[in-house]
């Protein structure tokens, strides 16, 4: 089991998107994929149709007991989802009570090794007590950033912030998206910054209407346009990221985040 | 747990049937029909997908499209789907990805065969809620299966499958798909009802005796039927060694072979004097023609990895070990042209024949020899073959010839066999402390045994390159494997005192072993 965070500190950047369109790819190929939705405003739970709604709440999963009976399936097979709840606003403070505040999450996610081959988190914006159990929980986290100066200054503050707490066990790819390439700064950035930060992902997502498309059409690219442009960049993302997987496996597990350090 | 829920409907009603039985209930659902389709069940010839709680089967549409499924067969749940242009016949041979990740440890090196063929067609009906979620699933197939000369038309079935999380309209739609008049529960896949009409029985097939000794079987009842399955073993295997559909065929053939000529000579007595010498012959020779083959299967089976012994093996190598195993390949077609003569010879058709026949005739196996009681006479053949383990085996030092390593190994072997084929009369855990043991002494005796051919069979060529004027290229990187091979040979040989003493000084499961069994043990077994 492999789990990959859709993190930044800003909000907006399309962790969701990703998160969505990656999960649905992995699941596509016959991983056992699960998303879980850990946004209270549950923009992943809206785009697979499952209401932002868990009985439990969040302080019901945290106890662990209810987290398999939360699980939905999709309309996709071998994809599920364990959707938002309004109460994930909270969690903060649930996680501060908690005995190890900063390992609850990778505790909850245990026992799901073996029935899931992939975890993608889609995470809410922030570097707060939830982001912290993210990191300790994730093997990937994938860090979307549009080519803006004021994008790579969070994604900056983010691989200081790790390097700061001495979180580097978890590899840190970061990619762009929302590309624009009619916009000189934006390929400009989008070729340079890749040979300053080895860790970026050479595939980037385009701006693209299909994606925006989601929220009507609620569900993934793939799905309702899987010949289009952005279909196909989350398509080479995917395979990008599967293919660092390898490598992290086979060079050990921090060649990727040392790399990212220089940038810092 | 989720799964998928069968049933009959009558009258070929179902999609009308589910379509008002899902209006009633009042979900809104969405139906599309597939038309024909062509189905395809694969598994190994012994089942191993089957015996793994997995169904394989390839969909071909009517706009040629081939769709290869992966099934979880007690869930039902499909778990991957892959578009694929040829069926592949191997693991091996399936593009990167998951399904090929499931299977090949299950099949490793099986040959995928077809099972059954369908041709249908089926209605797929998604069940939606408020918010166009799909929140259930469910089918109706309507299948031919081809039994060769004619086309059989299966029930028609309607599936009901759940989306996790979601179990409100199941709950609304299963009651009444009961309620229907002469609907019916259907326990198992639609590939279930497939193999009756074919008359197939999954996992039918065993290489290993499955039947059990028990307590009160005479000797000669139960080595006729352990010979007679034995035997069948043989035949079963014999036409995927003709066609060579895959390695495992003859390995199983050599396999049933060996049992039956390691109880042929442990039961001589039961046969007359002449019966034996005439089978032991004749499977003998059964055992030389097929043996070659082998060899050769499993020695190109190590030389792809003869680079790694070499390692860092030059350039230069990898060509010449190519070269070598194209000669081990040419070598192996010889030997096999040799083997098919073989079993397409009267020879080997009247020893079966002949066997099958003294098997067959019941009258041949009572009489004072036979009718004793087969534990004890298990028993004491176990003791003489144990007896015969150690008195090798304190001769045999790391210095010892190969040829006398193998004759230790054959008799272990033989002790191997005996102790699995009475394992229902000796009570399975008794005969566990020993087995332990003696298993890890075979494996050690086969590694020493595997290298020992590897070496006999690179100092042939090496020799019959030697008086070729232009020899292969494969001469050049056979010296060097020998060093290696000689070395590994060398290594095991030390291990080998270490692995026997340990066998040699496990008194206590010996005794356990031999000790004739009690009521009370058997009780313990059977429990
Ligand atoms: N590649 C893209 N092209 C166009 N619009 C995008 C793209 N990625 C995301 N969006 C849109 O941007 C908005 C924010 O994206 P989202 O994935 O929800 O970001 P986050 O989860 O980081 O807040 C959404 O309305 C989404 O449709
Ligand atoms: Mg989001």
């Amino acid at each position: 089991m492999k789990v990959i965070a859709c993190y930044n500190i800003k909000g907006g950047v399309g962790k969701t998107a990703a998160a969505v369109n990656l999960a649905y790819l992995s699941a596509r190929e016959g991983f056992r994929t699960l998303v879980w939705d850990l946004d209270p405003q549950g923009a992943a739970s809206f785009y697979f149709r499952v209401s932002a709604y868990v009985p439990a709440g969040a302080e019901g999963l945290m106890r662990g007991s209810s987290l398999r009976a939360s699980i939905k399936g999709t309309d996709h097979e071998n994809l599920d989802l364990l959707p938002a709840d309004f109460s994930y606003r909270n969690l903060d403070l649930l996680l501060g009570q908690a005995i190890k505040p900063q390992r609850c999450l990778s505790a909850l996610l245990k026992p799901l090794e073996g029935e899931y081959d992939y975890i993608f988190l889609d995470c809410p914006p922030g570097i707060t007590l939830l982001s912290e159990n993210i990191f300790r929980a994730t093997d990937v986290l994938l860090v979307p950033t549009i080519p803006t100066t004021l994008s790579l200054r969070a994604l900056d503050q983010l691989l200081k912030f790790c390097r700061r707490e001495g979180l580097n066990d978890f590899s840190i790819l970061p990619f762009f998206t929302m590309v624009d390439v009619r916009r000189a700064l934006h390929r400009r950035i989008v070729e340079e910054l890749p040979k300053q930060i080895p860790a970026m992902l050479t595939n980037f997502i385009p701006y693209a209407a299909d994606v925006e498309q989601m929220g009507l059409r609620r569900s993934a690219v793939g799905a309702f346009a899987s010949q289009g442009r952005s279909a196909r960049a989350y398509e080479d993302t995917w395979w990008e990221i599967k293919m660092r997987l390898e490598w992290i496996e086979e060079d050990g597990l921090r060649a990727t985040y040392a790399e990212g350090e220089r940038m810092a | 747990m989720l799964k998928t829920y069968h049933y009959a409907l009558p009258r070929q009603a179902g999609s009308e049937a589910l379509s008002n039985i899902l209006r009633a209930a009042g979900l809104p659902f969405l139906c599309t029909p597939v038309p024909t389709l062509e189905r395809c069940y694969y598994d190994s010839f012994d089942w191993r997908l089957y015996a793994a709680n997995l169904l394989l089967f390839s969909e071909k549409s009517r706009d040629g499209r081939v769709r290869l499924r992966l099934r979880e067969l007690d869930s039902g749940f499909d778990l991957v789907a892959i578009d694929v242009t040829d069926i592949p016949c191997f693991a091996a041979e399936m593009p990167r990805g998951v399904m090929r990740d499931r299977l090949l440890p299950v099949l490793k090196g099986r040959r995928l065969l077809p099972l059954a063929h369908l041709t249908g067609r089926r209605d797929e009906f998604r069940v939606f809620d408020a918010e166009r979620k799909t929140v259930m699933r469910a089918c109706v197939e309507r299948h031919r299966v081809d039994t060769g000369d004619r086309q059989v038309r299966l029930r028609e079935r309607v599936e009901v499958t759940p989306v996790r999380g979601f179990t409100e309209p199941l709950h609304a739609v299963l009651p009444l798909l009961e309620r229907y008049p002469e609907s019916q529960v259907l326990e198992g896949d639609l590939f279930d009802e497939a193999l009756q009409i074919l008359d197939r029985h999954p996992l039918d097939y065993h290489a290993r005796p499955t039947l059990k000794v028990e307590r009160g079987d005479t000797v000669g009842a139960a080595a006729r039927a352990i010979f007679l399955h034995l035997l069948g073993v043989i035949e079963a295997n014999e036409d995927g060694v003709r066609q060579e559909l895959d390695a495992d065929f003859l390995h199983d053939l050599r396999v049933a072979l060996r049992r039956t000529r390691t109880l042929l000579r442990e039961m001589h007595h039961i046969l007359s004097a002449p019966h034996f010498a005439h089978y032991r012959d004749e499977f003998t020779w059964l055992a030389s023609i097929t043996g070659p083959v082998r060899d050769l299967d499993v020695q190109l089976e190590a030389s792809a990895r003869y680079a790694d012994l070499l390692e860092p093996a030059q350039a230069s190598q990898h060509q010449d070990i190519e070269a070598l195993r194209g000669l081990l390949r040419s070598q192996r077609t010889a030997q096999r042209r040799f083997l098919l003569e073989g079993l397409a010879s009267s020879r080997y058709r009247s020893l079966k024949k002949g066997w099958r026949a003294l098997l067959e005739a019941q009258e041949r196996w009572t009489g004072a020899e036979c009718d004793e009681p087969a534990v004890e006479a298990a028993l004491a053949m176990m003791r003489h073959r144990h007896a015969r383990v150690m008195e090798r085996g304190e001769k045999l030092d790391a210095q010892s010839a190969d040829k006398n390593f193998h004759a230790m190994r054959k008799q272990v072997k033989r002790l191997r066999y005996l102790i699995e084929l009475f394992d229902g009369a000796l009570a399975a855990h008794r005969a566990h402390g020993v087995l332990t043991n003696l298993k890890a002494l075979q494996k050690v005796l086969g590694e020493h045994q595997d290298f020992a051919v590897h070496i006999a069979v690179l100092e042939q060529i090496q020799e019959s390159c030697a008086t070729q004027d232009r020899p292969s290229p494969a001469v050049r990187v056979i010296a060097p494997l020998l060093d290696q091979l000689r070395e590994r040979r060398r290594a095991v040989a030390e291990d080998f005192a270490s692995v026997f003493s340990r066998f040699a000084k496990d008194e206590k499961a010996r005794k356990k072993l031999f000790r004739v069994p009690s009521d009370a043990d058997h009780q313990e077994s059977a429990q």
